[in-house]
Parts: structure tokens; sequence; C-alpha cells
């Protein structure tokens, strides 16, 4: 784990979730390129450019419709383009669809850059102190899917010897089949599940209130980091107060006017934005030019936490 | 949930009365599961999970956590999610999980029982430093000695639910020669059996030459057979009818059994060979004993092949290792066979292949027309997906196309060999771990394979079940299946099979008839082989030492 | 640092509410109200989950049926809409009562996103999910859910129910169009995904219902978990 990745969960949550709201937040073209801009760029500095390839497909699905629907069914704004089927449609419900479709794309930006930065371990760990009960729960699950699995896999091959088998078959059968094998997996891990509170038991769970070990600590390059974060979110907010940072549609289209107000809550806003990538590029400029000078052979391939592997299985 | 009485005290105190914080920090507990015990999805977060919950402060957690991952060399596995470790080191790591609590007493439920020889020899030593680095207090529950008595202050045999003797091993080891009787005899190490079995008065000896560990026995061998040769040699010979009154004890289970259970044990067993006999080869019951079965395993060399492995190679993914290469490997009807190796060689592999769950990339694995194979998981709960035992078998009995007063005979007989008549109504899951195993192994054969493959079959077995499983396999073979078995069980695979192979880098290494297999091996050999193979390296069970007792003295 | 924490997330809370309606009221935005409302209604559940003295056995039964339910989503992926995770939770809410019925809805949805990945729709099926545990919680002791066809009739209502809370998600997105245009076309759209989910939940239900429910309360007697 290296450069944005490897700092203290706190950060990557901060800065998605407040990229989350702005994108909520903020109704203008440039702003929100921006932004798609800073995280496509972080996920091919952190090699990733395959999981947003692969991606594609199903963001253009969810967002292009919004782009499409907006003007069929909304006719407000002064500038008629053309007729369809006795419906005006306008350029700004035009417009307006499209921004939607933007918004939604960044939206999917962000939880495809969040997927890979914040891991379900870090998650958790932000989470086990607020709310150690769901925490506990969420991370039991968690360690009970790829075990279910496995079983689920050994009870098919096994089960598959007395012909419970969802490959042969009527559809009817087969998904009957499915639920037999889920069966079997329900009540022996039932049965199972039942040592694992009695070794939680043992182990003294429930006594008082828990604390949480701290595998992750909050070092100088963080809080850095997060005052830098900090600032760019309030330049940000502030020009949002004053107005800013806002694409006026309707009545009637406005052209855009930038005054130096939002000038300056632009280059807050990119601050905010633009931060990781920072962070990243330099980690990532670091490393190749000691390499070069030092050892010219130490130029290796990614290498990424456990986690990612496990998922792609 | 059960009721009872009686008080038990820790420190002076009362149990129930102990704080709860006192009794999870200060009394630890591993169970036998290595599996179901941990709770969370990584390995530092299971660590930490005991810890959290006594609300310890996070430096001093992660003092202790350095310190133990230092203890337990566990650093590398730190950020690992649990389902990529080993059984091994799982039970590890649920170790030390407890070990963090700094607990006074230590209590460990079977915790080997689930684990490999290999592993499970580590744990214990693991336990050995603890208790003598630390002087914790350890009481652990066991049926595997080989290793652990020996390490032990005090044994407590327990029967019945009532403490049966109570002693240092050594003293437990005499008194299972006496009074205990043999029921106990074969939960001993190999030493201490043999011991009980060739001295003239085991009762009578002093304690400390009582022998538990290999290197004791060969010790106290040379002793003994410098006090026969000294003696004269008619004292000598005398020395085994002096042995007379063991001899009964020290035939080995297979042949206490039939005694010693009297009607219904032998009862089951004849009928089990009776049913599955269809002809020619029903050799009597009475034969089965190593003896025995190296005679059948050179006639069996021209029995009829039942199933031939042609060069298979077998890998699980398209980039992944080749967990078989080219291996040849022959199946013969009437054979007990023995499939051994390491860790992660690829045994269960090659059994899911020959039962036909898994096809190979290359090569063939062939059988005659009309032969079918049956295979038995390690873990018998994979079988079960109705609500009661019988159910089980009746949904079997159709699937394999028996009428319904055909499927009834056929599951009474079962019923009856097997043992299961009383939990027929049960529900599969709320009977014994042994019941279990001997449901699904109903199951299977009321396939009627002509090949019966089983994983790991004497796992977390003590010794009277694998007796009885033996038994079991040995009629089976008897009555012309071929039976085949996965093991990491050294002494089970001497004692009962017929020929054993070994499996190494993807294909058998070794194979020949126990006697040849273990006899080549140096250190993959039973215990009493190792204790006796300057003189007799052919010899490799109780039985085959006290029948060669004689050469053995003459020859030096 | 855990003790101001939770002042903290309040606190923030509460901010990105107020932003959330100014927002919706200023410039008729309605995506981020609709997360915060959504969180809003969440919260109270695992609220209680926090309050509430647990059992290990308790939770590690809860854990297990939201990791069942979560992994029977798994060999479904390919098929649209087709997923016994409704039918788990139904039987799973039936058997152990309303809100172990949400918590596993709930759980089950989250977890399995973390494999499947997270997105904006993550609280959506949380919530969706968390209610169809709740709801058959609810009604689990009513004449009407006892029988077996009112309890298929459940799921089925239940197939359709889950994709309308999604498709409010869809609707949020385009506040400017809103009219009754835009939602018949955004809801004939899913009918047959809708459909599809929601015969999957009767096919769902009336193999698993008869067994499952057995397993499970032969388990709640044994050890006499979450009366």
């Amino acid at each position: 784990m290296s450069g944005f990745r490897s700092m203290h969960p706190s950060v990557a949550v901060v800065y998605y979730a407040g990229l989350l709201l702005f994108t909520l937040l903020l109704f203008h073209p440039v702003f929100l390129l921006t932004e798609i801009a800073a995280l496509l760029g972080l996920m091919l500095l952190q090699g990733q450019g395959r999981r947003i390839a692969g991606s594609l497909a199903f963001c253009l699905i969810v967002a292009v419709p919004a782009a499409l629907l907006n003007p069929l069914f909304s006719h407000r704004g002064a500038v008629i383009l053309f007729y369809f089927m006795d419906q005006p449609i306008t350029l700004e419900a035009v417009l307006y669809g499209l921004m939607m479709m933007v918004v939604l794309i960044s939206v999917f930006v962000i939880f495809l850059s969040y997927n890979y930065t914040v891991t379900p371990d870090k998650f958790m760990y932000l989470f086990a102190s607020t709310a150690p009960k769901s925490a506990l729960i969420t991370l039991m699950t968690l360690r009970f899917v790829p075990l279910f699995q496995r079983r689920l896999r050994r009870i098919a091959l096994i089960q598959g010897a007395r012909g419970v088998s969802v490959r042969e078959g009527s559809l009817r059968s087969r998904m009957s089949d499915g639920m037999t094998l889920l069966k079997t997996l329900l009540t022996w891990s039932l049965e199972e599940a039942l040592q694992t509170a009695d070794s939680m038991k043992a182990r003294g769970y429930g006594i008082r209130r828990r604390t949480s070990y701290a595998v992750y600590r909050l070092d100088r390059r963080d809080i850095r980091v997060l005052a830098g974060l900090g600032a760019g979110a309030l330049g940000t907010l502030w020009g949002w107060f004053q107005g800013y940072g806002m694409l006026m549609l309707y009545p009637r289209l406005k052209p855009p006017v930038f005054t130096w107000q939002e000038a300056a809550m632009y280059a807050a806003f990119c601050l905010f934005a633009a931060l990781p990538l920072w962070v990243e590029g330099k980690e990532k400029w670091l490393w190749r030019s000691s390499a070069r000078k030092s050892l010219p052979s130490a130029i290796q391939g990614k290498k990424g936490l456990h986690w990612t592997g496990y998922r792609s299985q | 949930m059960g009721d009872g009485s009686g008080a038990i005290y820790y420190r002076g105190a009362e149990l129930p009365l102990l704080p709860p914080e006192t009794a999870a920090g200060e009394i630890g507990m591993v169970f036998q599961n290595p599996e179901a015990q941990i709770v969370m999805e990584t390995v530092w977060q299971e660590l930490a999970f005991s810890m959290e919950n006594l609300g310890l402060s996070p430096s001093v957690m992660r003092g202790r956590l350095a310190e133990m991952a230092g203890l337990f060399g566990l650093e590398p596995l730190l950020y690992k999610p649990v389902h990529e470790l080993s059984g091994g080191q799982k039970q590890l790591v649920n170790l030390a999980s407890v070990l963090l609590l700094h607990p006074r007493l230590l209590l460990l439920d079977e915790p080997t029982s689930q684990l490999d020889p290999v592993a499970a020899r580590e744990f214990i030593y693991l336990l050995r430093r603890l208790n003598e680095e630390l002087s914790m207090t350890v009481i652990i529950s066991e049926h595997r000695l080989e290793e652990a008595l020996p390490l032990a202050d005090r044994v407590l045999v327990m029967e019945n639910g009532r403490m049966a003797a109570d002693g240092s091993p050594r003293e437990i080891v005499r008194a299972a020669g006496s009074r205990l009787g043999e029921g106990h005899y074969a939960y001993l190490p190999a030493a201490s059996r043999l011991f009980l079995a060739l001295s003239a008065s085991p009762a009578a000896a002093p304690t400390d030459t009582i022998p538990l560990t290999v290197r004791e026995g060969k010790r106290w061998l040379e002793s003994a057979v410098e006090e026969a040769q000294s003696a004269s040699p008619v004292s000598a010979e005398r020395s085994i009818p002096s042995a007379g009154p063991l001899e009964k004890n020290a035939a080995g289970p297979a042949r206490i059994d039939l005694t010693r259970l009297g009607g219904s044990g032998k009862g089951n067993t004849l009928e089990g060979a009776r049913l599955w006999e269809n002809g020619g080869v029903g050799s009597s019951f009475s034969r089965s004993g190593s003896g025995a079965f190296a005679g059948e395993a050179q006639s069996s060399g021209t029995g009829e092949t039942l199933l031939e492995c042609r060069e298979v190679t077998f890998r699980y993914e398209k980039d992944g290792p080749e967990i078989l290469k080219k291996l040849d490997f022959s199946l013969y009807r009437g054979e007990l066979t023995a499939i051994l190796g390491g860790n992660g060689a690829g045994k269960s592999t090659l059994l899911q292949l020959m039962a036909g769950l898994l096809k190979p990339q290359r090569g063939r694995v062939a059988l005659p027309k009309g032969v079918t194979a049956g295979y038995l998981a390690q873990n018998p709960l994979l079988y079960f997906s109705h609500d009661t035992v019988s159910e089980e078998l009746r949904h079997m009995a159709k699937y394999a196309g028996l009428s319904d007063s055909e499927g009834k005979r056929e599951i009474a007989s079962l019923a009856d060999a097997f043992g299961l008549e009383g939990v027929l109504g049960s529900h599969p899951h709320d009977i014994s771990g042994g019941e279990q195993q001997k449901t699904a192994l109903a199951m299977v054969l009321l396939l009627r394979p002509d090949i019966l493959l089983l994983d790991e079959p004497t796992k977390g077995l003590d010794p009277a079940a694998k007796e009885h499983l033996a038994e079991l396999l040995t009629a089976l073979a008897v009555a012309g299946k071929s039976v085949t078995f996965v093991t990491h069980d050294v002494e089970f695979a001497a004692r009962y099979a017929s020929r054993c192979a070994m499996l190494f880098d993807g294909s058998m290494a070794a194979e020949g008839t126990p006697e040849a297999f273990f006899g080549a091996n140096y250190f993959y050999t039973t215990a009493v082989n190792r204790m006796v193979r300057d003189r007799l390296p052919q010899a490799l069970t109780v039985e085959d030492v006290m029948a060669d007792w004689q050469r053995f003295v003459s020859r030096s | 640092m855990a003790k101001i924490r939770f002042p903290v997330l309040i606190a923030l809370g509460l901010f990105i509410g107020a932003l959330a309606l100014s927002s919706a009221l200023k410039d008729r935005h309605y995506l981020l109200l609709s997360l915060v409302l959504l969180c809003a209604a969440l919260l109270p559940l695992f609220l209680r989950l926090e309050r509430r003295k647990l059992e290990p056995r308790e939770l590690v039964l809860l854990a297990v049926l939201a990791a069942l339910a979560a992994v029977s989503r798994i060999p479904f992926a390919a098929l649209p809409s087709v997923k016994p995770v409704s039918a788990i939770v139904i039987l799973s809410a039936y058997v152990f009562g309303a809100e172990a019925g949400f918590l596993i809805g709930a759980v089950a949805a989250l977890v399995s996103n973390l494999y499947f990945g997270q997105g904006p729709w993550t609280p959506w099926q949380m919530f969706a999910w968390g209610m169809v545990g709740l709801t058959a919680g609810w009604l689990r002791n009513t004449r009407w859910m006892r029988t077996r066809p009112g309890l298929l009739l459940f799921g089925f209502i239940w197939g359709f129910l889950f994709g309308w809370i999604m498709n409010i998600w869809h609707l949020i997105g385009l506040p400017d169009a809103f009219s009754w245009g835009l939602i018949a076309t955004v809801y004939a759209a899913s009918f047959y995904f809708d459909l599809a989910h929601a015969l999957s939940n009767v096919v769902f239900l009336s193999i698993l219902a008869g067994g499952w429910i057995k397993v499970l309360e032969r388990f709640r007697k044994k050890y006499g978990l979450l009366r």
C-alpha cells in the first residue's frame, strides 16, 4: 500500500464524503468535470485503468437515460429546439439532462475510486468505535461470506454424487436443488456458529464496553492533508453560500461569467479535489527518481493489498 | 441445557461467583475446531478481539500484540484474511488470541484433533514452551497422546463421567497394564505399549524406567535385550510365556476388539461381513491383523483391476500449479489401500478425481464397465440435508434406485452393521461425530459402489472408534470391494492397510506393502518401527515385534 | 478520541442535513436530501441495536443469516432481479422477528455490495431489504402470513415494492422533469424486472419455506435465541 491508500482512513473518508457532498450541492459543469478528471487521474496513477474501463458500460447505462428522459418530460426553458411528438424540446432541458448525467457519472466515479481506496477493513475501523455492535455484525458477516462460498462449493461437489445438482435437470428441479444446497449450508453453519459464539464468550465479549485496536495512526502527513482538505472545503462552501458554482439554466440559460470570487472558489475546490492526486503523484515521482538513481532494477510492478486480490476472485 | 450439582473453585472462589472479567481474563480456552472459533476477518482483528473485549487501552494492546506476534512468528500473517491460513495456523491464532489476555490457566479441548500430525506436534511443543517458560497451568483434553503424554506432569483418566485414574504419566502407563485394564491401553504412546507388551512384569518395574517416548523406548528395549541375553537361554525363552497374561492386550486393537467387545461388537462385524460378502473373496474375519493383510496384499497383485489412473494431470485453475503430474495408479479388488503424503500434496484431489467428482485435464481415470466409485468426504456434515438420519438414508436409497422394500431392508441391515439403530430418528446434527461419519458412510454404501474412497476417515476419532472403522473397512475389502483411504495417520495405515502409497510432488513416489513401504522410510514410519528398526526393520506394530521377539533377542 | 467522535458525527450529520434541506429548497436538488433522509430512516434501528444487550449467540446468528443472504446473491449475479436475498430475509424475520429481519436485510445489502461494489444505491438497498425484513417480522403473527399463500403473496408484493423503492432513486435525479408521465415511464420500464423479482420471490419462498422455517425454529428452540 502506498500513496493515498496508505493514509489514515479518515482522510480518505473525508475526501470522498466531501466530494460526494459537493457533487450533490454544486451544479456547474466546470466543477464536476474537474472532479471527474481529478478522480480518474488518481485512479490512473494508482494503476487502476482497467477497473475504469471495466465499469464504464454500467456507468453509462445508469447515466445516459437521465440525459434522454429530462428533455422528454420537462418543457421549461425559453429556447425551443424542435418538436418531438408534439412536445417542445428546449435547450435548457437538454442541458439540464446532460448536467444530471454528469452528476451521476461523478457520483459513480467517486464510488469507483472509493471502493479501491477505502477497503472494508478501513471502513469498519472507522465505525468500530462509534457503532461497535453494528460494526461487529458487519465484520462477522464479512468473514462468513468467503467461508460460506467455499463451503457451498464443497457441498455442491459432494451432493452432486447424490443427484443434487444445479447444473442439470429442469429449471424447477435446479432451483429446488440449489435451495437444498443452501439448506445444508444453513444447518451446518448455524451449528458451527454456536462454537464461534462460545469462543467469543470465553474471550470476554460483552463484559464491558469494547475499546478498539488502532492499526492506523494519524501522522503528520495525514494532518497536513486533512488541513488542506478542510481549507479547500471551507472555501468551496463559502462560495456555495454566496451562490457561486451554480449554473443558471432556468428560467433561461445565462452565459457563465467568471468573477474573481468564483475563480477563488474554483481554486479552493481544485485544492480539495486534487490533493490526493498530488500525494499519489509525489510518491510515484520520488520512487521513480530514487530508483533511477540508486537501484536501476528496482522499478517493479504494482503490488496490491490482499483485499483486492481476494475480491477479484 | 442440562443441569448439574457441585461446585468448581478457581483460586478459592466458586466459579459462577467469579467476576466475569477475571473469568475471561485469567482462564483462557481453546476449542477443538480451528475454523469455528474465529470471529473476525483478518488476523490482526482476530488477535485484537479479545483485548478489545476487556477494554484494554490501545497502547497496551499494541505492546502485547507485538510481543505475541513475535513469539508465535505471526508477523507475516498479520494482515492476511483468516481464510487464507492453514488449519494449524488458525489454531495458532486462536491460541495467541487467548494468550494476549495473559491467562493463568489455559484450557484446551482436543486442540490438535483437526490438525495434521506436523502441525499438531508444533502446537503441542508450543504448549510445552508456555508451560516451561511461563509456568502457566495448562489443562488439555486429548486422545492422541503420542506427543502429549510425555509432556504432562499429571494425567487424569475419565471414564463414563468418573475419574478412573489420576497420576503421573508413568504411573498411568503402569496402571493401564494391570488395574485399569485394556480399555486405556490403546491410548498410550507406542513406547509404553511396547513396554507393557514385552516386559515380564510391568507392574513391578520401577516407575522411572517406564518409557514414554521413542528415545526412552529404544533405551528400554536395549536394556531388556541385554537382560534377556545375560540370563540363561532357557529363561530368555520363558520371557514370552511370562508375558502371557498381557498378550491379550498386546495383540492390538483389531484382535482385542473381537474378544473384548464381546457379544455386540462381534455380532456387528460378522453381520457386516455377511452383508457385503458376494463371493469367493470372503475370507474369515478373524484373519484381520497385519499378518493376514500382508498375505492378502501379495495375492491382490494378481487381483482384478477396478480402477486405473493413466498419466493423470490436474490443476484447479488455468494458471494455477499442477496438483497432479502424470500420475499412474491402480486399485484392485479386495484391497485396503492407504494413500499418504504431506499437506497439500493433492491427496484429496486425487480421491475426488478417482471418484469422478473432478475431471483430469490430461490423462484418464479408467473404470471397467459397471464399476462405480463412492466417495466419503472428510466432513460428514456435507452430506446432510434432511431432518432425520433415516430420512437421509431413505432419500439416498431412492436415488440409488432401490425399491421401497429393498431400500428398507438395505437400510435396516446397514443401520444394524453400523450400530445406528438408536439414532435413526435423530437430527443428523444432534448425533456424535463418529455416528455422523457412519451415517455418511452408510449413505455412500447405499449406492453400492465397488470402489470406496475415504478422505481422512480417522481424523478426530478416538482409538475405539478407529478400531470399529477398521473393522468396517476390512469387512468391505474382504467382501470384494476396493477400499482406499487418504490419511496422515501412519499407525492406522501400517496396521490395517494392505498396500500403502506415498503421494509426493503430484505423483506416486513409493508404493508397497506396509512392511516394505514403512521399512524403507527413515522418519515417516510408525513409532514402534523407529524403536526397533535396527533389529527388526520390517516390524511396524507391537504385535509384529511380539511375534519376532525371539529373533530380536537372539540376533543381538 | 472515541468520546468526542460521537458528538462530532452528530454535528456533522446535522450540518449536512441543513445543507441538503437548503439545497433542496433553493435549487430543487433532491439527491442529497434523499440520502440524508435515508440515513435518518436507517439510524434509529441501528441505534436500537447498539443499545440492546445481545448475547454472542444472537449476534452470531444474525451474522450467519446475513452472510447466507449475501452469499445467495452471488450465484445469481448474472440474472438481473433474481435474488434469493428477499426470500431469505423474509423467512429469517418470520422466525426471529422484525428487528432481526431488518438487520439481516440491511447488513446483507451492505456486505454483498462490498463484493459487488458500493455505490449510491447501497443505502437504498439497505433500506429496501431492511424494510422487507421489518414488515415480514411485524406481520408474522397475522393469520394471513401464517398461511402459505399469504406468505407467497407477501413475497410477491415485496418484489414490486422493492423495485419501486429503487426507482425513487432514478426519479430524484430528475426533479425538473418530475411529472406523472415520467413516473409512469420509469415504473413501466422497470415492470418486467420487478415482475421477475416478484416471481422469483414466490418460487424461492415456496421452495424454501417449509424446510428453512423448520431448521430455524429447531435452532431457536434448541438454544433459546432471540425471544
